[in-house]
């Protein structure tokens, strides 16, 4: 392919049309403005400010720390456990009022204990918010103590964890659970824990002279690391005993307190805590016992009875007078009576806790009085009456109670001729129960009459257990008791031995003649039937029929079902004791003031 | 419970929050001395989020509420210094952006329902208390759960209980709304001293101290149960109002 490149050479002239001009021309611009925009109306905002910190209102409460007590020790080798265990005396555990399971190895008992809750609750006498969550916010019993180096030595029950959270935050408490369920234990536990968390400091325990080495035997069982000081021995003692700072817990008998009283109000001492065992002892509030008891200066004041109630509801009161004065009385309505008394009582009875106790079986031995006794006691009734009705206006309670006494020993035994069916009855059971191996005690309210059935049930080898008992002989004769096989056999009258023992080795129980007051008879009764109790308890009760006794029978149910009433139904009459008008009608005799109404 | 190995005792702190039938929030804080006793308690006034909160808030507002709120003034007033705070509410975690103590999830003793297999298999596994459980599938992130991920799934009152006011003081009045296993179950977790400690996915380095913290209490402290505790104290302080 052949390319050619040629020359051009021809000449261009620009035309003056005018357009190029136009060009350079600057241009001309015109704004026109439209009003009308500039009046729309912006599209509205609305706006929320959102708060990052809302203001909280709070409340705050600061509580104390709990003292260096309450912080766990060192574990000690399982078997040094068992061995301190062991070498406890051998008498705490056989007669106390200890109301628990067997001993366990303590891994297993914290095992057990931490599966349960007992929370602890503010009382209704603690009004402060503050006060009351000190209470609430407090951890289980249970993890207190697993969590602390206090140790039980037994499993305690679960009403027994519920009692001890009831007594730790009460200012004013009646522990009235029926007797054998712990009240000593729970007590000693609440103590306990109030030493070591550092509310109390100085703790006074009042209890009948009998009861006081049962308290210190207690108190080395469940509660060994405490310092206890037994106010006894001479003048000069017990004043140094009174101060005793080194001991937190000191235990003194109702009568010691009246003798010391001078001293204890010269020296000032202020308890943070008094405890009343057998608190029924100051149900007369005109009694000095109770007027000094009251007078005590203190902080705490809890009771520990099975009978709040022995005869009527001034019982209660008494009691009330020392541990909330004024709370109740006797002008209130009976209704409330029974609500406040429930606000500071727990009161808790066997068949309602102890489901696995056997069963305890009432049977009422009817015995007709054998024709020497029939005649003696006709005699005797006939002659007292007459007595009685001679005496006109001068006649006194005291005149009627000398009748009835005579007329209950005749039932007993003839004291002419010595003969008595319920001594014979109760041979042929005896029969049967040596028979089989058991073990039975009979009750009588009079030396007399134990002496008597001493001698005619030597076959028995029986032994004594009353007022006349020297007080060192007297845990030497439980463990014959228990030990011996011999002794199939033991005889008690109902002031001696109807508190504070522990013989559920016991399976028959006889209350050869019936005392005043049926709380007195049940306490015997649960010196056999309790916690730990090997089987059924058969309680035997001897009535002569067509006698006083039966009368007095009549009336002692009646204060059972008034008992009931009060802590179970919550109605209750004022008085159903054996009041004036009882005491008299039972012979249907007139009272100086007038005719009776209300025969027996 | 065992003795503590170091000589200054641990303060554990206890947060909850309890809605009430009227829907009002109450917190509570208790701290506990190493024996589980008390040393102080601090408890909120009635606590409801207005209608312009649950709207602008809306999947967030418990933790909200409950976390930057509530716990947040709660653990401001403590005057003591705590070693672990424990929670038996997720809602409650957030709280630990504002402090530099471990916060820790576990549940609640009043609340509590029948140990899960899963827990049982943890407890009795051979790396008890060595391995940290992390589900399969576990939330994008704290952060994101609560404050991005809108789809978060918290039922609305699944993390309260109702407070009732029984007149029977031995009796607990608290029924769960809901059972707590299933806001759990997604959070890592690991069994010690006999409990089992859930933890927020962004704070799974507070672990090992918590692990010491707890291992000193010992294996008797039941950290479940003392949110029994606050719920009766608001109860009883409730009862005054």
């Amino acid at each position: 392919m052949e390319v050619k490149t040629l020359e051009l050479d021809f000449s261009v002239e620009l035309f003056a049309t005018g357009w190029q001009t136009a060009l350079g021309r600057k241009p001309k611009i015109e704004i026109n403005s439209q009003a009308s925009f500039s009046k729309v109306t912006p599209p509205k905002v609305i706006s929320f400010h959102i708060e990052n910190k809302t203001a909280i209102k709070t409340s705050s409460f600061i509580f104390p720390e709990a003292p260096e007590l309450f912080k766990p020790e060192p574990q000690e080798e399982p078997d040094q456990v068992e061995q301190a265990r062991q070498e406890r005396p051998l008498a705490s555990a056989d007669f106390s009022e200890s109301t628990t399971s067997s001993p366990l190895p303590q891994e297993d008992l914290l095992k057990k204990i931490a599966q349960r809750q007992t929370r602890l609750r503010p009382p209704t006498d603690v009004v402060k918010l503050e006060d009351r969550l000190y209470y609430v916010l407090q951890p289980t019993l249970e993890n207190l103590f697993s969590g602390s180096s206090l140790e039980f030595p037994f499993t305690p029950f679960p009403y027994q964890f519920e009692g001890i959270a009831f007594l730790y935050p009460s200012h004013g408490a009646i522990l009235a659970d029926e007797m054998g369920l712990g009240k000593t234990m729970q007590a000693i536990s609440a103590i306990r824990m109030l030493l070591n968390s550092g509310e109390l400091k100085q703790i006074l325990l009042i209890c009948p002279k009998p009861l006081v080495t049962n308290w210190k035997r207690e108190f080395q069982l469940w509660a060994p690391e405490i310092p206890i000081a037994i106010i006894e021995g001479d003048q000069t003692r017990r004043h140094w005993q009174w101060q005793e700072a080194q001991a937190p817990v000191k235990i003194a008998n109702y009568e010691l307190l009246m003798r010391d009283w001078p001293h204890l109000e010269d020296e000032g001492l202020h308890f943070d805590l008094v405890v009343l065992d057998e608190a029924q002892r100051i149900k007369n509030k005109n009694s000095t016992t109770s007027q000094l008891v009251r007078n005590l200066p203190r902080t705490r004041s809890w009771a520990l009875t099975g009978t709040p109630i022995e005869n009527s509801t001034k019982d209660l009161i008494g009691i009330f007078e020392y541990l909330a004065p004024g709370e109740i009385n006797e002008n209130m309505p009976l209704a409330e009576i029974s609500k406040t008394a429930r606000q500071h009582t727990l009161r808790r009875t066997k068949d309602l806790v102890l489901t696995d106790l056997p069963p305890r079986m009432n049977r009422d031995a009817n015995v007709t009085l054998s024709p020497e006794q029939q005649t003696s006691y006709e005699m005797a009734e006939k002659e007292g009456i007459i007595h009685l009705n001679e005496l006109g206006n001068s006649i006194t309670v005291q005149h009627v109670f000398e009748l009835v006494l005579r007329l209950k020993q005749i039932c007993n035994a003839d004291p002419r001729t010595g003969t008595s069916s319920k001594l014979e009855r109760l041979e042929a059971d005896l029969e049967e129960v040596a028979a089989s191996g058991k073990k039975a005690i009979i009750f009588s309210q009079w030396v007399q009459t134990l002496d008597i059935l001493k001698e005619r049930l030597t076959h028995f080898s029986p032994l004594c257990y009353h007022g006349r008992v020297p007080s060192k002989k007297r845990d030497s004769i439980l463990t014959r008791f228990k030990e011996d096989p011999k002794h199939s056999l033991i005889l008690m009258s109902y002031g001696a031995g109807a508190v504070g023992l522990n013989l559920q080795f016991c399976e028959y129980v006889f209350l050869y003649d019936r005392w005043w007051n049926p709380a007195v008879e049940d306490q015997a009764i649960n010196r056999a039937h309790r916690i730990g109790a090997a089987g059924p308890v058969t309680v035997t009760r001897f009535v002569s029929l067509d006698t006083i006794e039966e009368r007095i029978d009549q009336i002692l149910r009646e204060k059972r079902e008034l008992f009931n009433r009060v802590f179970e139904e919550g109605d209750m009459p004022t008085n159903v004791g054996l009041s004036q008008d009882e005491i008299f009608g039972l012979f249907d005799l007139r009272t100086p003031q007038g005719p009776i109404s209300k025969a027996a | 419970m065992n003795t503590p190995t170091t000589n200054t005792p641990k303060i554990l702190g206890f947060l909850t929050v309890i809605q009430d039938a009227q829907q009002r929030l109450f917190g509570g804080y208790l701290l506990l001395n190493h024996l589980g006793r008390p040393l102080e308690f601090h408890c909120t006034a009635p606590v409801k989020a207005n209608r312009a909160q649950e709207i602008l808030y809306g999947s967030t507002i418990k933790p909200f509420l409950y976390g930057e709120q509530i716990a947040k003034t709660l653990f401001e007033k403590s005057k003591n210094k705590v070693s672990l705070v424990v929670t038996d509410l997720v809602d409650v975690l957030p709280v630990r952006l504002y402090t530099q103590v471990p916060v820790c999830l576990t549940k609640s003793s009043i609340s509590q329902d029948p140990q899960t297999d899963q827990e049982a298999a943890l407890e009795n596994s051979p790396e008890k208390g060595l391995a940290l459980n992390t589900q399969p599938e576990p939330p994008p992130s704290y952060r994101g759960d609560l404050f991005e991920n809108k789809s978060q799934n918290i039922p609305p009152t699944s993390t309260t209980t109702s407070l009732t006011f029984a007149p029977s003081p031995g009796k607990t009045s608290v029924a769960p709304t809901e059972k707590q296993p299933s806001q759990f179950d997604h959070l890592p977790s690991f069994p010690i001293a006999g409990n089992t400690i859930y933890l927020s996915p962004d704070n799974l380095a507070d672990r090992q101290g918590i692990c010491q913290i707890l291992d000193e209490l010992g294996n008797d402290f039941d950290l479940g149960e003392p949110f029994q505790r606050i719920q009766e104290a608001i109860e009883e302080a409730q009862k005054g109002v």
